[in-house]
C-alpha cells in the first residue's frame, strides 16, 4: 500500500529526490526550474530535523522541503483543529501535526496511526517559538517491518550521495554549467558528431576508456557512466546517443556484453542501465 | 505546541554491539526465544543470532512471541535493561529480513558520525 503512495509524490523509494533537480544551483533554461521549489522528498532521521538550525532544513547543502520519517508513534492527540501525532525514530521524538477541517476537505485527513506502532509521515519541517514540528501531507502505518530497514539506509545513503555530488561538483567547476542539465544534453554536448567522446561529456561521466574495449565498447560505456539519474539511462536514450555510430543490433551486444563482464547493470527494468564504474553512484 | 516529548538518542544495535554500549541507551531488534523469570526478564535472538538477556523494570503478563523490538540501557555484552519495548505482530514480522536488517546494522556502524544521523555522537 505504501507503493502507491509513493507514487503520487513522484519519487520511487529512496532514490526519488535525485531526479527531480539538479544538484544546489539555479537552472537555467530547464522545464523543471519555475518555482524554484523542490519536489525531492528527503529521509530524514528526528535528530536531524530538532538540530536543524537554518529556516530550510538541508542535508549537505541540498534543501529538503519535503522530509520522510519512519518511527514509532509515541503519543496520538486529536482535537477539532489538528491531529498530532509524536514520532520517535530513536534518534529523537518530533511533533507531527496535521491542522484538519479548515477546508472541508477530509479526504486531505491523515491516516489516523495507532500509537505504538511504526509508522511512516511525509511533511514538511517547521517551528513555532524554537519548536520544531512537521506538518503531515501523508501519514501511512508501515505494514512491512523492512520498510524500517530500508529507512535507515536511505537517510545514510541520501546524506553519503549528496555528499559524493558536492565534492565531484566542487572538484569540475569548469563543467558545472553542463552538470546541472540532465544526462540527454551532457551528452549532445559532450558526445559531438565526431563521437570520440574524448572531451567533455565524455570524461565528466568518470571513466576512462578500458583496455581491451573496442571503440564501440568504450563509447556506450562511458555514455552509460555518465548517466546521473538515480535509475540510469534508458536504452532508448543510449540509442539516442549513439545513432550513427553504432546500429541498434551491436548495441544490445555491446550491452550484453558490458552487462556479463559486470560493467554496467540493469536497474528499474531491463531497459534501464548504470554502470558500476560511474562516479555518480 | 503542546507539551514536549523528548526521547534520548538511541544507537540500534546487534548483538556482537551491544558491550560497545554499556551504559547508554540502545535499541535491539530480535525475536523471543523465551520469556522467564515471572514475566520480569526475556531473552531474544538478536539480528546476527545473539542471545540477548532483556530484563524489564515492570513485570508484564502477556504471553510474548514472535519479533519485539526492546529500548533500553545497554549493560555488558549480552543484557539490556529495559524501559520499553514494541511487539511486532505477526503480519509485520513474518516476511522481514533479519539478515538485511543486521546487514543495515552493521552498516550504521561503520559510517564515520558527520555522515551518520542514527548514531549518538557522544
Amino acid at each position: 500500500m505504501w507503493g502507491s503512495a509513493d507514487a503520487s509524490f513522484g519519487g520511487g523509494g529512496g532514490g526519488g529526490f535525485l531526479t527531480s533537480q539538479g544538484y544546489d544551483s539555479p537552472q537555467t533554461g530547464d522545464k523543471q526550474s519555475k518555482g524554484r521549489r523542490s519536489q525531492n522528498i528527503m529521509p530524514a532521521t528526528c535528530k536531524q530535523l530538532l538540530d536543524c538550525t537554518e529556516e530550510t532544513f538541508k542535508v549537505e547543502g541540498m534543501e529538503a522541503h519535503v522530509v520522510t520519517l519512519v518511527g514509532l508513534v509515541r503519543a496520538v492527540e486529536t482535537s477539532t483543529t489538528k491531529i498530532s501525532m509524536h514520532i520517535e525514530d530513536q534518534t529523537g521524538t518530533i511533533e507531527c501535526v496535521n491542522y484538519v477541517g479548515t477546508d472541508g476537505d477530509t479526504s486531505s485527513e491523515p491516516t489516523m496511526l495507532a500509537e505504538g506502532t511504526y509508522g511512516r509521515v511525509v511533511g514538511a519541517l517547521r517551528s513555532m517559538k524554537n519548536q520544531k514540528y512537521v506538518i503531515i501531507f501523508k501519514s501511512a502505518p508501515v505494514t512491512d517491518l523492512n520498510e524500517v530497514t530500508c529507512h535507515i539506509l536511505e537517510v545514510i545513503q541520501t546524506r553519503m550521495k549528496l555528499k559524493k555530488l558536492k565534492e565531484s561538483d566542487a572538484q569540475k567547476p569548469a563543467i558545472g554549467g553542463t552538470d546541472n542539465s540532465f544526462s540527454n544534453s551532457m551528452l549532445a554536448g559532450g558526445l559531438g558528431p565526431t563521437g570520440t567522446g574524448d572531451a567533455g561529456g565524455g570524461n565528466a561521466g568518470g571513466a576512462g576508456n578500458i583496455a581491451g574495449f573496442t571503440a564501440n565498447q568504450n563509447l556506450v560505456h562511458r555514455i552509460i557512466c555518465s548517466a546521473r539519474e538515480e535509475s540510469g539511462m534508458h536504452k532508448d536514450q543510449i540509442i539516442a546517443a549513439v545513432k550513427n555510430k553504432v546500429n541498434q543490433k551491436e548495441l544490445m551486444e555491446i550491452l550484453d556484453f558490458l552487462s556479463n563482464e559486470g560493467h554496467v547493470f540493469s536497474t528499474v527494468d531491463d531497459d534501464h542501465f548504470k554502470s558500476t564504474d560511474s562516479q555518480y553512484m | 505546541m503542546s507539551e514536549q516529548h523528548t526521547s534520548p538518542h538511541r544507537a540500534r544495535v546487534n548483538g556482537a554491539f551491544l558491550h560497545q554500549y554499556h551504559g547508554k541507551p540502545v535499541c535491539l531488534l530480535g525475536t523471543i526465544i523465551r520469556a522467564d523469570g515471572g514475566g520480569t526478564s526475556f531473552q531474544v535472538k538478536a539480528s546476527d543470532g545473539n542471545q540477548i538477556n532483556v530484563r524489564l523494570r515492570s513485570p508484564i503478563s502477556e504471553p510474548l512471541s514472535g519479533l519485539v523490538e526492546v529500548y533500553g540501557i545497554g549493560q555488558g555484552k549480552n543484557l539490556v535493561v529495559a524501559e520499553s519495548f514494541t511487539s511486532f505482530p505477526d503480519t509485520l514480522g513474518n516476511n522481514f529480513e533479519m539478515n538485511t536488517y543486521n546487514e543495515a546494522v552493521k552498516l550504521l556502524h561503520s559510517v564515520e558520525g558527520s555522515h551518520n544521523p542514527w548514531i549518538p555522537t557522544s
